[in-house]
């Protein structure tokens, strides 16, 4: 595994400000913002597949639209190949942009309706203004997601669920990036078609030396993908590790709860069921302290008044928890 | 064996659409014990959404029952007059929708709501009402549920909304629930706690549930057996532990095959080719020959027989000694080649 960081996330808040201002925030004295991402240190090496799972609400997808720049930061450095992309110039942007795109959750809707599957994926040529020779035919770009060539004259709305996320996904790779972002790639598929899009993905990397963030509430999904694990809540990391230590031994409580909601057909699954009370909160006013106490029960004092800050527990895993001892001792007990 | 709470037998339902009959589901069959929870699986177009319209007579108008019965506690739910009907939607069988924004009125309170469903079937002095409607919300987990009885439901989370769904269904007593995708609008923290609800309902309640679902692996967790539905025919069903270890039905193995898990990391998923076909155009015989690995010449030509013991048929030739299938050619698509 290569150490090499592709893209390097250093300290990244979001927020959405209310069209309300400024005034009726400060007179409230508490932040009308909407605190989305809310300080996020990310690193993902050259040729690796993250997998980022949340909740609705948990911030992943604005993080990934800041990541690819779709959304300004509030705060803190996105580095892309070690460029800082606050600190490029327009020029140097648009390059380094060409180099990370971003595959769309529902491609229905990410596609135009009026545009024919080749018009569409020639149209990152011609907002790029890509000379021709550089570019990649249709019926490449087709074989690469292994659709047959008849479908380049078919309108999105005479594709299947399945062949239009492997349109947005021929769409993304039009530029040849070496870093994709995959907002929910399995979402709204049958079982069958989302298994050819994750075998798919897998080829791809291989294939092209793909460098992947795969955005995924399904932890089967990330599990079965991804190199690296990242928990998302409520704006914040809350644990960061590979994969076969996260799903072996979780130590966040919250990653631990995801992970016993996965079936396992067949064996004694109901004993480690943990279900958590309540709902994840507004990130309009996080809780104070842990943001996750209101939920855990592992809580304490402590838990209330302190953030716990990410530490590391072993090699390359990270978690953001007071009692992460007690939380894997409970795990392995039970 | 018990005598079943509700006997679906043989049960065609067609959609009249463009001068066209579209046969949505086609000879259906199974039983649901009382208090059992009994999972209708299968993906998107395979009938099984049309399935809990039907059984609470609430098609569409271009729908029909076109041949077959459905037996609830012994009585025909298909020759029931509107009365009839009216009386046992609620108490004998309610149903819960995957999305409670569409299915709640925007413009009533949840107290309101849910009041109206008492007052239809006449239960109780209308004095009690309100006080059985809160009990009502605070047994499915709504926290300050005095409070939000008030509420209208855009207020409410989108698990809060799920639960005064489940609330409405329960008000009643329902012998029988009809799930519909229950939780696939919700998170898995929401989803768990969605199901840990139903299962303590059925052991408190002794409610049945038919859970209709696309997703496996939330089947696995809660159902005590399946039927598997493929293009509007049950192709399998089993006890849930039997069906997740030994599949018979290649579609079942298929669709197993699919399921990512990072027990599976580095393992190619099964994917099954083609699509699903059009209920225009269905193939002739067996639905699924047109995927299937194993499929071979029989299977094009004669329709398969839904066969086993009750609670453990299966529609598929290489399981009837009597179809010729081992001495059958192998089809044109299987020496083509599986992925």
């Amino acid at each position: 595994m290569s150490s090499e960081s592709l893209l390097h996330l250093r300290g990244v808040r979001t927020y959405f400000f209310d069209k309300r201002g400024l005034a009726a925030q400060v007179l409230r004295h508490e932040g009308g913002a909407v605190h989305a991402v809310d300080g996020v240190d990310l690193d993902i090496p050259r040729g690796q597949i993250v997998g980022l799972v949340g909740e609705s609400g948990s911030g992943k997808t604005t993080l990934a639209r800041t990541i690819v720049g779709l959304q300004r930061p509030t705060a803190g450095d996105v580095l892309f190949d070690g460029r800082d992309l606050g600190r490029a110039s327009r020029a140097e942007l648009r390059r380094l942009r060409r180099r990370m795109q971003m595959i769309f959750q529902e491609p229905h809707a990410s596609l135009s309706p009026r545009h024919r599957v080749d018009s569409l994926l020639s149209e990152p040529y011609r907002i790029h203004r890509i000379p021709p020779e550089e570019r990649s035919s249709v019926g490449e770009l087709l074989e690469m997601v292994e659709l047959s060539p008849e479908i380049a004259s078919h309108f999105p709305h005479q594709l299947s669920g399945g062949q239009a996320r492997r349109v947005g996904i021929a769409r993304a790779l039009a530029l040849h990036p070496e870093f994709v972002v995959a907002d929910e790639p399995t979402s709204g598929l049958d079982a069958s078609a989302s298994a050819a899009v994750l075998n798919l993905i897998k080829r791809l990397r291989e294939r092209l030396g793909l460098t992947y963030l795969v955005i995924t509430h399904d932890l089967n999904v990330v599990g079965y993908l991804a190199d690296t694990i990242a928990v998302m809540y409520l704006g914040l990391l809350v644990e960061i590790g590979p994969a076969e230590r996260i799903y072996a031994s979780p130590a966040h409580p919250y990653t631990q709860a995801l992970l016993s909601a996965l079936p396992e057909p067949g064996d004694g699954r109901v004993e480690r069921r943990l279900v958590l009370p309540g709902e994840i909160p507004s990130p309009r006013t996080p809780p104070d302290g842990c943001r996750f106490h209101t939920r855990c029960p592992y809580a304490q004092e402590r838990s209330r008044l302190e953030s716990p800050r990410l530490e590391q527990i072993e090699p390359d895993h990270l978690v953001a928890c007071h009692f992460w001892r007690e939380v894997r001792a409970a795990a392995t007990a039970s | 064996m018990n005598e079943p709470l509700l006997s679906v037998e043989g049960l065609d339902v067609v959609y009249r659409t463009r001068g066209r009959r579209l046969p949505a589901i086609t000879d259906l069959s199974f039983d649901v014990a009382p208090g059992e929870i009994l999972g209708i699986v299968g993906e998107s177009g395979c009938g099984k959404s049309t399935l809990g319209l039907a059984l609470l007579r609430l098609l569409p108008q271009n729908g029909e029952l076109a041949a077959g019965r459905l037996r609830f506690r012994g009585r025909d739910i298909a020759a029931f007059d509107r009365e009839q009907l009216r009386r046992i939607r609620g108490s004998g069988i309610a149903m819960i929708f995957q999305d409670p924004l569409t299915s709640l009125n925007p413009t009533l309170t949840v107290g309101a709501q849910l009041r109206d469903a008492l007052r239809a079937h006449d239960r109780g002095p209308a004095r009690d009402r309100r006080g059985r409607i809160v009990a009502m919300l605070e047994q499915v987990g709504i926290p300050d549920a005095a409070d939000r009885v008030d509420r209208y439901p855009h207020e409410l989370s989108g698990g809060m909304r799920q639960r005064v769904m489940i609330a409405m269904a329960l008000l009643l007593e329902p012998a029988l629930l009809v799930a519909d995708e229950p939780t696939s609008a919700l998170d898995v923290t929401l989803q768990m706690q969605i199901l840990e609800l139903l299962r303590v309902l059925r052991r408190t309640h002794g409610t049945a549930i038919l859970f209709i679902s696309h997703d496996l692996g939330v089947v696995s967790e809660i159902c005590d057996r399946a039927v598997v539905m493929y293009a509007g025919r049950a192709v399998e069903e089993g006890d849930i532990r039997a069906i997740f270890k030994e599949a018979r039905h290649p579609y079942t193995q298929a669709l197993l095959a699919s399921i990512p898990s990072w027990r599976r990391r580095g393992e190619e998923l099964g994917s099954i080719r083609g699509r699903v076909p059009s209920l225009f155009d269905l193939p002739p015989a067996c639905a699924f020959a047109d995927r299937c690995p194993h499929a071979r010449a029989v299977c094009r030509e004669q329709a398969p027989r839904y066969l086993g013991p009750a609670g453990q048929r299966v529609r598929c030739h290489i399981y009837d000694s009597a179809s010729g299938y081992s001495s059958s050619r192998p089809s044109a698509a299987t020496q083509a080649g599986v992925r």
